[in-house]
């Protein structure tokens, strides 16, 4: 019975042992995409190539990982959630499309835009546009498409603000387009992947919108819906009759794979060609290998601690600057999102349009000084200190920011509670003001919207969350002034001069921008950002 | 009634218990520790329970660092000297973090279990005892909370009342209740069944005494058999509670939810995978061997 | 027996019913408001409110219990899923038959190893074989099930690359979970065997066997196995349990759409009734299988055909109490 022990331990080892092992063993130098092929022991000989590849080109099919089954296939009448843009790039075309490169808008179902006046804007459509299931697209659908997506009231963010009273479709080709306010944003805003085309005749051949949820026939996208196994897959192929270019791949399976390690290892293996949303803790293990590639793009997102500037204690500046100083940015990138990212000075990302690098003109305080951080509470209304709760939604990154925050605060004697949240109830307790600090991670690219966190006119219920500090007078006329300027030279003045001011207050403080990855084979190119920094496949090809 | 009893004769009763001499009173109690100390893998269990115990209440001592204390230079280390188990993304000493978790799983382990007995614990006694219709009713309940699996039970409260030691020790207890009141009560059923109880109830015996004075004494070896494999199962349920998200939260070093936040980094750093699981195992693994030790050394019909 | 029987189906009601009041209480002490899940949280109060008594939350407790059972038993009705929209029980059945191969393939895996396992350990007791099985036993009962399955993904799946990491596309996919569960149940079920066996082997009739020369193998295959089978059957019912919670995890582990996954998803989304939906049909499942169980073992075990009395299912489990634990 001594033995038994022994064994026990034995058994463990071994399997401990060979976890730990880092040298692959001697049989498996293969490269992972070797190992993609169904293991076929034999090697392959230069004459045995397979007969597909004399024919025609084989049947290919994108198997793409992807975090989560999405609220719904058609976006209208849901919540947009993180988990639907990837796959509506698929199925739905927008009037215009988002080039990242210039950060500018491309023709799209439109092929021309004009501004009558500050709230109007013309397109001429596509003639030869059809829905799925046939139906022509035409300039009603695009009324109806905002009409709907108003009507729903889920996607006030991005339908909010056109007024359906004023929209006239001219002709089948021609539509006007018409916004409650002069809107700068508002070309960019009708490229977003919510904002995708439904056409009607499609939707009343088939029932009513919400039976598009399922299985959706109304859009004009590149590839069409066969089949969604909830949990499990999204089945696509290629749209046949599609206006643009024909779609490179026959079908598109999208694999849900809740767990991010998992989406990457699936690539390793090769079940999947594309991992969207990968933890950026294995995506550094990529760096140098040839048979993959990863993509990388700083985006216009960046995750923010906003303090409830309402209360006690943040409701003094010096604290807030202290936090600031007391911070260090470039360790909270580098754990948070293992580097893939950019620390920045200011509330907005530097890859944000209306980033305005620091001038000199005012005070900044996003820059790690621990002795000036203690200076600076020494002389606030709490130089000894305090405790404070931070609230973030449940994940990975939220979590170690908010441990290296709880970490660093500690040196200058504040004492962080982290709360981490599910997030309904985060945004419960934000919309109500129920708070002292949060992070959160916004990925809006306006910066009218981005500014609305600082900005004491809007109630917390209305950015969910935000700081509902009271700034200095010149700042509520200088918003105003930037939301309604659509000269680009001009509106960035304006928003320099609002970073300044909201900079050297601290209401909240940027942590960093994240990056947006992905993983994919080497050989598939055309991988694009959306404007809302989401990954469109729809383009994709192997090259 | 007072007992003469000089320091002679106490010296000559430690002389006797010292060679074992046959005047040794033997109690069934004395008869099983006889066994159990026989059992060497049972005393393997034994000590490393105790070691383990130790640990916990002289986790300050023993923890070379700070369980929190993030030395984000020396960050996913193997291990070394300085830091024997390596560190983890945070760059924290991961043998300090599980020796801290011990404070976590155990009293969570054990309170749980002994909730979970005493409130089952008492129902079954009273069912075994009472029997008919009170034994029938009280079984019938449980028979309808043992119709959902135990860790399901567990899932759907820890769900229900949200994270926290607190909510993990009910959602373990409530969900092992039933369990743990069917072996009381057949253990008492057991014992209930034996002559001397028979005897003792024939002799007049009243209800309150026969229950205290024969029964309990008697089922007792069988309670503490279930009682070490059921904080076993219960140190198990802990950490997959945890891993899953339902349980202790990081940065707290419960030994699941340090293996739930390495899960990201087993690729560059597996030590940070290893280590906290090998504790639970060993942990568990103790309990088993002890368990096994008692039950064997309590019935010797066995094995 | 028929008798038995019968009461044994009847006695399913009172059952059904009580799960579906313990998940009626979870779900009432469950902090948070339903219509926010619903319409959100920063919707109108008229539209909250209209959602409110379309919920039926108006209605005082035990009205919205009675509406609540008998929108179930009447028209298998577990509402809505907050997340997609779709009803819950239509959700449930597309994953069910995951969760349901997992759990009996890891099951029936385990007592392919475990039955032989445990019968040599009782023949050759106290050999190195014994040892070492009685080892493998202690090892599946001890170790974290998701510890052994992320060791396994990490040295299988991710080192060796010999299979899959996740999903259950083709045969290999399943190695790795049916793994997973089986590991514990392996242990549990080799042990038992040996303990039955180890007493069945000292019984007269073995005896008799033997002395009438009868061939050893025959003796203990068909002689001893037989009736040592019974406990082992009693302990597949507690093993179908813990089966049932280790596939919980392991669909989240290793990504498998089954009924467990789903909980856990919705539990992060505080999508109730997804969760509801869930413990009620693996509760209802796990019932079904006890009482196929439990008349599976009256048939098998001589001894009890006279006097069917459902306590006497303690008496026989009383020799198991590990189990139990």
């Amino acid at each position: 019975m001594k033995k038994v022990l022994a064994f026990v331990f034995v058994l463990v080892m071994i399997l401990s042992l060979a976890a730990c092992d880092k040298t692959p063993a001697p049989q498996e130098t293969g490269s992972p995409a070797d190992t993609a092929a169904p293991a076929t022991q034999k090697p392959t000989t230069p004459g045995s190539s397979t007969p597909a590849e004399e024919t025609q080109r084989p049947i290919e099919t994108l198997v793409v990982a992807h975090k989560g089954d999405p609220t719904s296939l058609c976006h209208l009448t849901v919540t947009f959630g993180s988990a639907n843009g990837p796959i509506d790039c698929f199925i739905y075309d927008r009037l215009l499309d988002y080039n990242a490169e210039t950060n500018d808008v491309e023709p799209m179902l439109a092929t021309k835009w004009e501004f009558i006046d500050d709230t109007h804007i013309k397109f001429t459509l596509r003639d030869d546009v059809v829905a799925h299931d046939g139906s022509p697209f035409t300039a009603s659908d695009v009324i109806y498409t905002l009409k709907t997506g108003q009507d729903s009231g889920k996607l006030a963010n991005y339908y909010g603000n056109f007024d359906l009273a004023g929209c006239e479709a001219v002709d089948d080709k021609t539509v006007i387009i018409a916004t409650k306010s002069l809107d700068p944003f508002a070309l960019y805003n009708l490229s977003n992947i919510p904002l995708g085309m439904v056409v009607e005749e499609a939707v009343t051949n088939s029932g009513t919108i919400e039976d598009q949820n399922l299985l959706p026939d109304a859009g004009t996208g590149p590839y069409k819906v066969v089949e969604w196994i909830t949990g499990s897959a999204i089945k696509l192929e290629r749209n046949e009759n599609y206006w643009g270019e024909t779609p490179y791949y026959d079908f598109v399976e999208i694999r849900i794979i809740t767990d991010a390690s998992s989406r990457v290892m699936n690539l390793e293996s090769g079940t999947v060609d594309v991992a969207l949303d990968p933890a950026t803790a294995q995506v550094e293990l990529f760096e140098g290998n040839d048979d993959f590639q990863i993509i990388n793009y700083p985006t216009s997102q960046i995750t923010t601690m906003y303090f409830n500037c309402t209360t006690e204690p943040f409701n003094d500046v010096k604290v807030r600057q202290a936090i600031a100083l007391a911070l260090d940015y470039e360790s909270i990138l580098e754990v948070a999102a293992s580097a893939y990212g950019t620390t920045t000075d200011s509330v907005f990302s530097k890859a944000n349009s209306a980033y305005a690098p620091y001038d000199g003109s005012s005070e900044n305080y996003f820059h790690y000084d621990v002795d000036a951080a203690r200076a600076l509470l020494a002389e606030s209304n709490y130089p000894n200190g305090f405790t404070f709760e931070l609230l973030y939604m449940e994940g990975a990154t939220f979590q170690a920011s908010a441990e290296l925050i709880q970490n660093q605060l500690s040196q200058i004697g504040i004492k962080v509670v982290p709360v981490p949240t599910a997030s309904t109830a985060f945004y419960e307790l934000l919309s109500a003001g129920n708070f002292q600090a949060d992070i959160v991670n916004s990925s809006n690219p306006d910066p009218a919207i981005q500014v609305k966190f600082f900005d004491h006119r809007v109630s917390f219920a209305d950015v969910r969350g935000g700081t509902g500090w009271q700034g200095p007078a010149e700042l509520d006329a200088l918003i105003d002034q930037a939301k309604s300027t659509i000269d680009k030279t001009e509106s960035l003045k304006l928003y320099a001069k609002i970073q300044a001011i909201i900079n050297a207050n601290c209401p909240g403080i940027p942590l960093y921008s994240p990056n947006k990855t992905c993983l994919a084979d080497s050989d598939i190119l055309g991988i694009r950002l959306t404007e809302f920094n989401d990954i469109d496949l729809s383009k994709a090809y192997r090259g | 009634m007072a007992k003469l009893y000089t320091p002679a004769m106490a010296a000559i009763d430690r002389k006797r218990a010292k060679h074992k001499g046959p005047v040794k009173q033997s109690t069934p109690a004395r008869e099983a520790w006889k066994r159990l100390k026989r059992n060497r893998l049972a005393i393997v269990g034994m000590v490393i329970l105790i070691l383990l115990i130790l640990t916990a209440v002289f986790a300050d001592v023993l923890a070379p660092y700070e369980f929190d204390e993030q030395m984000l230079k020396e960050r996913n280390q193997t291990p070394s000297r300085a830091h024997l188990m390596g560190t983890d993304n945070y760059g924290r000493d991961i043998l300090s973090r599980v020796i801290f978790g011990a404070r976590i799983s155990l009293p969570i382990g054990f309170l749980s279990v002994i909730i979970a007995f005493a409130v089952g614990g008492t129902l079954g006694a009273i069912a075994a005892f009472n029997g008919g219709k009170v034994d029938n009713y009280i079984m019938r309940i449980m028979d309808i909370f043992q119709s959902i699996p135990p860790m399901l039970m567990a899932i759907a409260i820890a769900a229900s009342l949200g994270n926290g030691a607190v909510n993990l020790v009910l959602a373990i207890s409530i969900s092992t209740m039933p369990a743990r009141s069917r072996i009381v009560r057949a253990a008492i059923l057991t014992v209930k069944q034996n002559d001397y109880i028979e005897s003792a109830r024939a002799m007049g015996a009243s209800s309150r005494r026969q229950l205290i004075k024969y029964m309990l004494p008697n089922a007792i070896g069988t309670i503490l058999t279930s009682f070490t494999f059921s904080v076993a199962t219960a140190i198990l349920t802990v950490s997959s509670l945890s891993y899953i998200g339902l349980g202790i939260t990081a940065p707290t070093p419960e030994w699941g939810s340090m293996l739930s936040a390495g899960k990201e980094f087993m690729r560059q750093a597996p030590h940070v995978l290893i280590f906290p699981g090998l504790m639970i195992m060993i942990t568990v693994l103790a309990l088993n061997l002890f368990g096994d030790g008692l039950r064997d050394a309590l019935d010797p019909r066995l094995q | 027996m028929l008798k038995y029987i019968i009461k044994r189906l009847i006695w399913m009601i009172p059952v059904i019913l009580g799960v579906l009041c313990i998940v009626f209480i979870l779900s009432e002490i469950t902090p948070g408001d339903p219509v926010d899940a619903v319409v959100g949280y920063d919707a109108p109060a008229e539209v909250r409110e209209a959602m409110k008594e379309e919920m039926g939350l108006n209605k005082p407790v035990i009205v919205r219990f009675i509406i609540y059972v008998w929108k179930i038993v009447t028209r298998g009705d577990l509402g809505k899923s907050y997340a997609s929209g779709q009803p819950v029980l239509k959700e449930l059945l597309a994953r069910f038959p995951n969760t349901l191969i997992l759990t009996f393939a890891s099951i029936i895996v385990a007592l392919i190893i475990a039955i032989p396992l445990g019968l040599i350990s009782a023949v050759k007791q106290y050999s190195i074989i014994d040892n070492a099985s009685m080892a493998l036993a202690l090892f599946g009962v001890s170790i974290p099930q998701f510890w052994f399955a992320l060791l396994t993904l990490l040295v299988f799946a991710v080192k060796l690359k010999w299979l899959p990491a996740s999903g259950i596309e083709g045969f290999s996919g399943w190695v790795l979970p049916v793994a997973m569960i089986g590991i514990a149940n392996v242990g549990n079920l080799a042990r038992t065997t040996r303990s039955s066996m180890l007493e069945v082997v000292r019984q007269d009739y073995i005896r008799t066997a033997r002395a009438k020369g009868q061939n050893e193998v025959v003796v203990i295959v068909i002689h001893g196995l037989r009736n040592a089978l019974i406990p082992v059957i009693a302990n597949v019912g507690n093993t179908i349990g813990v089966s049932l919670g280790g596939a919980i995890i392991a669909e989240s582990i290793f990504s498998i759409s089954g009924v467990g996954k789903y909980m856990l998803d919705s539990i992060n989304q505080r999508n109730w009734p997804s969760v509801q939906g869930g413990i009620i049909l693996l509760a209802l499942a796990f019932s079904i299988t006890m009482l196929i169980m439990d008349l599976l073992y009256t048939l098998i075990d001589p001894r009890l055909k006279s006097e069917f009395r459902s306590k006497n299912r303690i008496k026989v489990k009383k020799k198991t109490t590990r189990e139990a634990a």
